[in-house]
């Protein structure tokens, strides 16, 4: 019968199994949303095998500015990847690793990572979370093992707990140490450039006439391989460079072993150029103007050439200039300084 | 009093629904059976494996997406079946499947290696996980079969040959889906008989194959036909 008593009766059995169901699924980490800027294609990233949460940034972030990562604790993440210049190694045409051994390549400035569809210069990474096996196990870089710096976090004071936190399990174990190190380079986001705050009508923003004539020049220029919003196609392209008789690095070709990917290289952003000199594959240009005298005077053709090269770009010394004021325009600063991306303090 | 029957049997059935799902469901165990011939390859606790001047120092390789055929075709698959086979661990050589107790099957299908999907898909943990030894750092991928031992006829530093055999994508997918007879039984003996593979390889020209590649698929084909299911008990 339905009396009071017996309806307090099942109200509590239910209640008690929904708190039992509550208490065996505590989830003790803090979901973050991932932002997606106003107007932008949706991203590559899949967050479902890899939830956005505060504590996974927070190790995220510590790994990736922690030297224990390398062989002789002497490279960390940053060491290439700086945060003030736009994540990328500048000065350096090479970047160099642990005992001062030099690489083959310039080091990519990160931003977006979240809508890149594969990773480093001849897209041998597919995913985010496998990129940081490969500086990691690289002699010239950090020239450690993964399985070696496990150990070594595992060995540590503060990690295991961290680990804990993020995964709910302190037995560290490659995935939580890859998707920890994801979670946090998937927060550096760089859409809050002077051209960002045009492009979204901000009250009191505008181009220069430079700036508006460089604009112009860009999106009938460069516009093709380098798409907005990301300025990037995310292709892998042969721009036309002179293949550099030391380094002998033809690419994609190297990967693919096809002679149809010879010379082709991943398309990077401009985004934050005006902070991550020098530029291309091997660092060969230190300035945007000789980027610039390339494209018009000194492309190399050959079977491979992306096809929106094969036709000459002209442009006059004013147009250079304008253009640079463009570029200039993607400058982030509040990306570059964001005290959230740099080394952590606590 | 009924009421409050009602709402414990509501309970019962709501939380324990499954309990049904499962006693219709039987376990079939696949007991990996690593041989040279007739010969056991057991490379725990630091053991290698040595037959005439032959020796396998590492025998590696992954099982996946393991389907139960029968004669109509019909089939039972089981869903991220990801198993890592090591020579040196002797726990990873029982494989415990759940099929409906109902299916009848003649046949086992299963990949030798990593399905592409499951390749572009980012970090996984357990047999899959990156830190295995069985996953490139340079370029994304799964190692599918490796093994690596000596032979005097290896022209190479220390007579050593070293197969990692993967690629995930064309032109160099190395990807074998595999069907061996099997009849129904609680405890299948799939055996991977590695004299059958080295048979059709002349350890002088083929010793180093690192990366995907036209040999690498080459001589992940010739591994199909190394296994078998062993019917006598």
């Amino acid at each position: 019968m339905l009396t009071l008593k017996n309806k307090k009766i099942i109200l509590f059995i239910w209640i008690g199994l929904f708190l039992f169901i509550s208490a065996a699924n505590t989830q003790k980490s803090t979901p973050l949303k991932f932002e997606i800027p106003n107007n932008w294609p949706k991203p590559n990233y899949n967050f479902k095998n890899n939830p956005l949460t505060e504590e996974g940034l927070k190790l995220g972030r510590k790994l990736f500015y922690d030297p224990i990562l390398s062989k002789d604790n002497s490279i960390s993440c940053s060491s290439c990847h700086l945060s003030f210049t736009a994540f990328t190694h500048i000065d350096h045409d090479l970047s160099h690793g642990i005992y001062d051994s030099i690489g083959n390549r310039n080091s990519l400035a990160l931003s977006n990572l979240a809508w890149n569809k594969s990773f480093m210069w001849d897209g041998a990474i597919n995913h985010l979370d496998m990129q940081a096996l490969a500086p990691i196990n690289h002699p010239l870089e950090m020239g450690e093992s993964t399985e070696n710096v496990i150990q070594k976090l595992q060995a540590s004071r503060d990690y295991p707990v961290l680990f804990y936190d993020a995964f709910g399990d302190s037995t560290i174990t490659g995935e939580y140490l890859l998707k920890s190190l994801s979670q946090f380079q998937i927060t550096l986001i760089s859409a809050n450039s002077k051209y960002d705050q045009v492009i979204n009508k901000i009250p009191g923003i505008e181009f220069t006439e430079q700036e508006k004539n460089g604009y112009s020049l860009f999106k009938k220029n460069c516009e093709s391989c380098h798409k907005e919003p990301l300025f990037t196609n995310g292709e892998l392209l042969n721009n036309g460079l002179k293949l550099d008789s030391i380094l002998l690095d033809f690419g994609r070709m190297g990967i693919t072993k096809s002679p149809k990917d010879s010379l082709k290289f991943k398309v990077p952003t401009l985004r934050n150029i005006e902070f991550s000199k020098p530029y291309m594959h091997d660092g060969r240009f230190e300035k945007l103007s000789q980027v610039l005298n390339h494209y018009t005077a000194e492309v190399q053709h050959s079977q491979t050439l992306a096809p929106e090269l094969k036709k000459q770009i002209k442009l006059s010394k004013n147009e250079k200039i304008d253009l640079l004021a463009f570029l200039y325009t993607l400058t982030d600063k509040e990306f570059l300084f964001n005290q959230k991306h740099s080394f952590p303090r606590n | 009093m009924k009421f409050i029957l009602l709402n414990l049997c509501l309970l019962y059935f709501s939380c324990f629904g499954t309990l049904s799902q499962i006693l219709d469901s039987t376990n079939v165990q696949i007991i990996i059976e690593l041989k040279y011939d007739t010969l056991s390859i057991d490379l725990s606790n630091e053991k290698d494996f040595a037959f005439d001047n032959l020796v396998i120092s590492k025998l590696n390789f992954y099982l996946s997406n393991f389907c139960f055929t029968d004669e109509a075709n019909e089939v039972f698959c089981i869903p991220e079946s990801n198993y890592l086979i090591d020579a040196e661990d002797e726990s990873s050589l029982r494989i415990d499947l759940m099929i409906p107790s109902k299916l009848d099957y003649t046949n086992l299908q299963f990949n030798l290696g990593i399905d592409s999907l499951t390749s572009v898909s980012g970090v996984f943990g357990g047999d899959l996980d990156p830190t295995n030894g069985m996953y490139w750092t340079w370029n994304s991928g799964y190692i599918n079969l490796k093994i690596e031992g000596f032979h005097p006829t290896c022209p190479t530093r220390k007579n050593k040959f070293q197969f990692h055999l993967g690629g995930y994508s064309a032109p160099f997918s190395a990807l074998q889906i595999i069907s061996v007879a099997g009849e129904k039984n609680e405890k299948t003996n799939l055996t991977f008989d590695l004299k059958r593979l080295f048979d059709e390889i002349d350890l002088a020209e083929t010793n180093t194959i690192m990366s995907p590649s036209h040999n690498s698929q080459i001589l992940s084909k010739k591994a199909v036909n190394s296994f078998y299911v062993d019917t006598k008990e």
